[in-house]
């Protein structure tokens, strides 16, 4: 369990109560520095125990769907099935079975435990910017299709959770298909010239 | 596929790894509804902590000395690259070389300017029931304490007030009753650790004004080589850090505010650098006439027949002698009649001059 102390971000001393809740900037009574903190009533709630199931007394009492010898407490938010107080995950004030925890975190439906996503946009964007820097415009036939296909495979792909505009995708979509129509007619003139000889 | 349901809204302040080489890193603080969103962006991915209202213990700011040090490294490279560009204009040209220290000078002014426009520089970190997670975006007070007091409302509303009472100080065991967050309105017990006393700023003033008389003294002396202009900029000098030394001492532990002290630093920086300039100026005019090298009245006598048309240095010392004087001793004299104006010795509930 964590400690319940505070301690000073430039001296790394405990604090003690007369700096806490300040409306501004006051003193750490180490080192001096300008200091502000906040408390919150989180501070001092002990942590809420895990629930193990009440077992089941009655028959023909609702039980929980992964433990039929347990009362059932909630339903699933998600899925509807009956859940034992063991089985019930809180996930900011929804009820969840482990089982749609599981698939909600994998397929990425669950916003609230998604911890990383990847920015197709900033990829492409890259892929379609990079060729255009010297000495990496020899990369154009391998980038610019792959700057292409992957602005066209994520266009509808979230991308950060943030609000965010779609324009590193339009930049990877126009500048990839620039360098393609380049490369095709450098192509062509190269052919031509051969034939020609 | 995810689904975007909450609405995020940017909170001040980016921190971003300016010597990362292989990966462009940034850290920012956004406001959901229920919760703060701290997101890493690694250049191709981002990765997000979510610390609930209902969840946060604590939010804690400390002032940092980030700011100084970078001002510091600001200013050494400001003098190198001087010191560089006037050494490659010994060695080449000398419009080359004054434009190079032109270039420096303009370049690490401004940074140097922004960085201590922007304010004092702090470490924040917010505190939950199983970790302690450092906002690395929020790294100037000033940003700081808009996003504390953007959220404290919302952190107190999510939480209630009813809990509030006991909260440990010095270790589990021992605990005490402290104030509840100023949103609902319980007197806080701030105590300065040390007792601030009132300073008149007299010292201040004399210091703005001689640079100020240095600033004029220094623009009659650009144009007229006399003997008599070169003394009175030599003895102003030694005032200005007499006066500056005094002014130093004189605002510590005194109510003077952050704008009066951060001129007065300045001021130091800028006599330092002038010294340094003035130093330079003596080895080379010390190469180039050797009688002057051992006798410190000859080389006065010598700086007086120099005009700064003669040489690249001595022009960017008058240059940054009328420009550094004027600025300090004009942005001096109206932070100080701010000190006057809100902070009369009566009004501010503090003790009258010891003086």
């Amino acid at each position: 369990m964590a400690s319940t102390q505070l301690t000073c971000g430039r001296c790394k001393e405990t604090l003690t109560a007369d700096v806490f809740n300040t409306p501004d900037l006051t003193h750490c009574p180490t080192c001096g520095a300008g200091l502000r903190v906040l408390l919150y009533p989180a501070l001092f709630k002990p942590l809420a125990g895990g629930s193990a199931g009440e077992r089941l007394m009655v028959d023909g009492e609702a039980s929980c769907f992964y433990h039929p010898q347990k009362k059932a407490e909630v339903p699933c938010n998600r899925c509807g099935r009956f859940l034992c107080g063991l089985c019930d995950v809180d996930l900011n004030g929804e009820h969840i079975c482990p089982a749609c925890l599981q698939s909600g975190t994998q397929k990425g439906k669950l916003e609230a435990l998604e911890s990383k996503r990847v920015l197709y946009d900033d990829i492409a964007c890259s892929l379609a910017v990079w060729p255009l820097l010297p000495f990496f415009w020899f990369f154009t036939p391998l980038t610019a299709p792959a700057a292409l296909f992957l602005a066209i495979r994520y266009w509808n792909t979230p991308t950060s959770i943030v609000p965010r505009s779609k324009t590193r995708f339009v930049l990877a979509i126009v500048l990839s298909s620039l360098q393609i129509l380049g490369l095709i007619v450098l192509a062509s003139v190269m052919v031509i010239n051969i034939r020609s000889q | 596929m995810a689904t975007d349901k909450t609405v995020y809204r940017p909170l001040g302040g980016k921190s971003r790894a300016l010597f990362s080489l292989t990966t462009a890193t940034s850290e920012r603080l956004y406001l959901g509804v229920d919760h703060l969103l701290y997101l890493r962006n690694e250049q191709f991915s981002e990765s997000y902590k979510r610390f609930y209202f209902r969840d946060i213990q604590a939010l804690v700011m400390t002032e940092s000395t980030r700011r100084n040090t970078i001002n510091i490294v600001l200013l050494v490279l400001a003098i190198g690259g001087s010191v560089l560009s006037w050494m490659i204009g010994a060695a080449t040209d000398v419009m080359v070389a004054a434009y190079l220290q032109a270039g420096f000078i303009v370049l690490f002014g401004i940074l140097f300017a922004v960085n201590a426009g922007l304010g004092p520089t702090c470490t924040c970190y917010v505190k939950t029931a199983v970790h302690t997670h450092a906002l690395a975006s929020l790294m100037r007070v000033r940003t700081a304490r808009k996003v504390f007091d953007l959220v404290n409302p919302l952190i107190t509303a999510a939480q209630g007030a009813a809990a509030l009472g006991q909260v440990p100080t010095s270790g589990l065991a021992q605990t005490t009753t402290v104030a509840a967050p100023p949103v609902i309105g319980v007197p806080p017990l701030a105590k300065p650790p040390k007792p601030v006393r009132h300073e008149g700023g007299r010292f201040h003033a004399l210091l703005f004004l001689s640079l100020l008389v240095d600033s004029a003294v220094t623009v009659v002396d650009y144009f007229v080589n006399d003997l008599m202009l070169t003394l009175t900029s030599v003895l102003l000098t030694f005032a200005m850090l007499a006066l500056l030394v005094t002014a130093l001492i004189r605002q510590l532990n005194s109510d003077i505010g952050k704008t009066l002290r951060g001129i007065v630093w300045s001021a130091l920086g800028y006599l330092a650098l002038m010294m340094v300039l003035g130093y330079l100026h003596l080895v080379v005019s010390s190469i180039e006439h050797p009688e002057i090298q051992s006798d410190q009245w000859e080389w006065i006598k010598f700086v007086s027949t120099q005009s700064p048309q003669d040489s690249l240095l001595l022009m960017t010392i008058y240059v940054i002698s009328i420009l550094g004087s004027f600025l300090l001793g004009i942005l001096g004299l109206a932070a100080l009649f701010q000190h006057w104006r809100y902070r009369p010795p009566a009004a501010a509930g503090v003790p009258p001059p010891m003086n």
